[in-house]
């Protein structure tokens, strides 16, 4: 019995190897038919962000090319290990482009994608520019330290105590390039601007968040950024205490979503939510696939996006608009027109490592 | 600097304390009741998580907080039964049974979440209710304990009355010491006519109530929305407390509250600018001390004898 289990356990393992090992079978993705075929592959989607943002790509992408195009959303489910299975999955199905990406799990895509060089990719959100130099990869990514910048300026505009807050997820540089954007925003909008940063060191515990936005409030702090995946619910939780407690003109600010519509069926809280600085995934990855059916993109290369291209951008809803006055709205619009002419330079923290630090020994609240 | 060192010393500071401490005293009940009757209880984040989504759920299909709270009750309930199932009836591992219930409940209230809400962030598309906070009559208008004691919230007050009720259960009824004595030897347990599975099954049972208010804690009143793993290991730190106190209530509700005071300084120090990897990792530091101290009192006890 045992001998016979081995044996078969043997057959298995073979076999699996063999599976792994086709990568000579050739990808049908010639089939003579004239619809292009593109899979994004997603850990999963339903998290109402980021990966929802990317998935949302499907949707331009049909409005835009109809039934010329057939565009599939892949969960390949949050296993590491299926990441890279899956990839080669979509490389035998015949796609003609393949979008997936992030820091994550671009490793999984960039194997598969080197061993099958018709294929076209697109990175997301790409994070390492070496591993992305393939020929057939075509990586974005985008300026988060400009989604900072442009939330920065407006809660540097909208506070009247002068003090302002940002809850972060983790404390990393590609997180702290958010906040040095944030601080040198609200610093060009308000010279005396006071900033207090929180970490919560978790992206899913929104009632430490809640803590820290309240220890901020009670600081003097009246625009709160939550900037920290699921954590960041607790910042709008925080403000809307407050409000309860007769502060009214207290904000909080989303990121990645527009998170302000996100929250409609929570009132109270979407009532706190002055506008989100968005990462606009889903135009990205939509512009980027029609650039590489229309034969445009420049395979082989990465590019980061910017406010000028209107990958990052701040929600500009009727709730932002009617809680903005004029001349507001007009000062955010310069300082953004400027970063977009290139006129201010935003700084970077994944290029310029410290910068973040420097900014906060300058401006945050001892 | 000193005005943080000053604030640590201030009413509103042991307010937060009671504030972030009240789900870890439901988590450290509800692993304490269990223990003590012989059936570890490690699914206490897992239930939570259940209690904190059903809470939400229920609520937001009733349009009642008080439905919601019963809904949370019988969630409890039925993860106690499940739990005394598996232990009692199938004789399998506590410890495993434990493992189980949190895996299935971390996968199993995102797929709700997923189902209920079309998405697996939160369930800020439910019109949900939260439980009222409290302002004790005549307390509140006493200075300094009015500003400590008054305007939490009703979870709060049910879990003082509840450790004060536990108390009372285990060191003051017949039922208390049955419950200890299972825990201790089921066998001489048994030879006295102690029904242990019975005894066992209602703490398990309590256990399951206790840790589910714990989540609705969470997501009924601290927040009003649920999000996924909104837990955060809160189930976990109560387990450690209980370890601590070793079959001593007092003991780990004093362990307990040392927690939250170490939560409450980090949520402090947060706002300065010490580093906060290092400030994030002092509850940990706090759990870490108080098992050494566990096994260093255990050793100069194995010494003695």
């Amino acid at each position: 019995m045992k001998k016979l289990f081995s044996l078969l356990l043997v057959a298995v393992l073979a076999l699996s190897l063999v599976a792994c090992g086709g990568t000579d079978t050739p990808a049908s993705n010639d089939e003579g038919s004239d619809v292009t075929k593109v899979a994004i592959l997603l850990p999963h989607i339903g998290d109402q962000s980021y990966l929802d943002i990317v998935a949302n790509a499907k949707t331009l992408l049909d409005a835009k090319y109809g039934s010329a195009i057939s565009v599939n959303v892949v969960q390949m489910g949050d296993d590491e290990a299926d990441w890279e299975p899956a990839n080669l999955q979509a490389a035998n199905e015949g796609y003609d482009i393949i979008v997936s990406g992030n820091w994550q799990y671009e490793g999984a895509m960039l194997a598969v994608a080197a061993e099958y060089p018709d294929i076209k990719y697109v990175n997301f959100d790409y994070s390492s520019a070496d591993a992305n130099s393939l020929p057939n990869v075509y990586a974005v990514a985008y300026a988060c330290q400009e989604i900072g910048y442009l939330t920065g300026v407006v809660a540097g505009v909208k506070s009247q105590t002068g003090i302002i807050g940002g809850v972060v997820g983790q404390d990393n540089a590609s997180m702290n390039q958010f906040m040095a954007g944030y601080i040198q925003g609200a610093a060009d909008a308000n010279p005396d601007i006071k900033v207090i940063i929180t970490y919560v060191g978790s992206y899913s515990d929104p009632a430490t968040a809640k803590e820290q936005s309240e220890g901020m409030i009670k600081a003097g702090a009246d625009v709160i950024w939550g900037c920290a995946g699921g954590s960041g619910n607790g910042v709008f939780e925080a403000v809307t205490e407050a409000r309860k407690n007769g502060q009214e003109n207290i904000w909080a600010i989303g990121v990645d979503d527009d998170q302000y519509m996100t929250m409609s069926a929570k009132p109270e809280l979407a009532a706190t939510i002055l506008t989100s600085g968005l990462k606009k995934c889903d135009v990205a990855v939509a512009d980027a696939v029609s650039a590489v059916i229309e034969g445009t993109a420049p395979m082989g290369t990465q590019v980061t996006l910017h406010i000028a291209e209107g990958a990052v951008a701040l929600a500009e809803n009727e709730y932002y608009l009617a809680n903005m006055t004029a001349d507001e709205l007009a000062t955010v619009a310069a300082f953004a027109a400027k970063v977009a002419d290139g006129t201010t330079v935003v700084v970077d923290e994944l290029v310029t490592a410290g910068a973040f630090a420097d900014l906060y020994a300058k401006y945050g609240l001892k | 600097m000193d005005n943080i060192l000053s604030s640590f010393f201030s009413a509103s500071f042991l307010f937060i304390v009671i504030r972030v401490g009240v789900p870890l005293l439901y988590a450290s009940m509800s692993a304490y009741v269990a223990d003590i009757s012989g059936i570890p209880n490690i699914a206490v984040e897992g239930i939570m998580i259940f209690g904190a989504l059903f809470g939400v759920y229920i609520s937001a299909i009733s349009g009642s907080a008080w439905i919601g709270l019963l809904g949370v009750i019988v969630v409890g309930i039925v993860m106690g039964l499940v739990m005394a199932f598996f232990t009692m009836k199938m004789k399998a591992s506590p410890i495993m049974i434990g493992i189980a219930l949190n895996l299935f409940a971390t996968d199993f209230s995102v797929w709700l979440l997923l189902i209920w809400t079309g998405t697996k962030g939160t369930t800020a598309s439910l019109p949900s209710k939260v439980l009222p906070k409290w302002d004790i009559p005549v307390i509140k208008d006493i200075p300094f304990i009015g500003e400590v004691l008054s305007g939490h919230y009703f979870l709060t007050y049910v879990c003082i009355a509840l450790a004060i009720l536990i108390a009372i259960l285990v060191y003051k009824t017949p039922f208390g010491l049955r419950m200890k004595a299972c825990g201790l030897d089921e066998h001489a347990a048994e030879s006295v006519g102690i029904k242990v599975n019975q005894v066992r099954l209602i703490a398990i049972i309590m256990s399951g109530i206790l840790a589910a208010l714990g989540g609705a804690y969470l997501s009924m009143g601290y927040m009003s929305i649920f999000s996924s793993n909104m837990t955060a290991s809160r189930g976990w730190t109560g387990i450690a407390a209980n370890a601590v106190g070793g079959g001593n209530f007092l003991i780990v509700v004093l362990t307990t509250f040392v927690f939250s005071i170490a939560q409450g300084v980090v949520n402090k120090l947060a706002l300065t600018e010490l580093p906060s990897d290092l400030v994030n990792i002092i509850p940990y530091v706090c759990v870490l001390l108080a098992m050494v101290m566990l096994s260093i009192q255990k050793m100069r006890k194995q010494k003695v004898k």
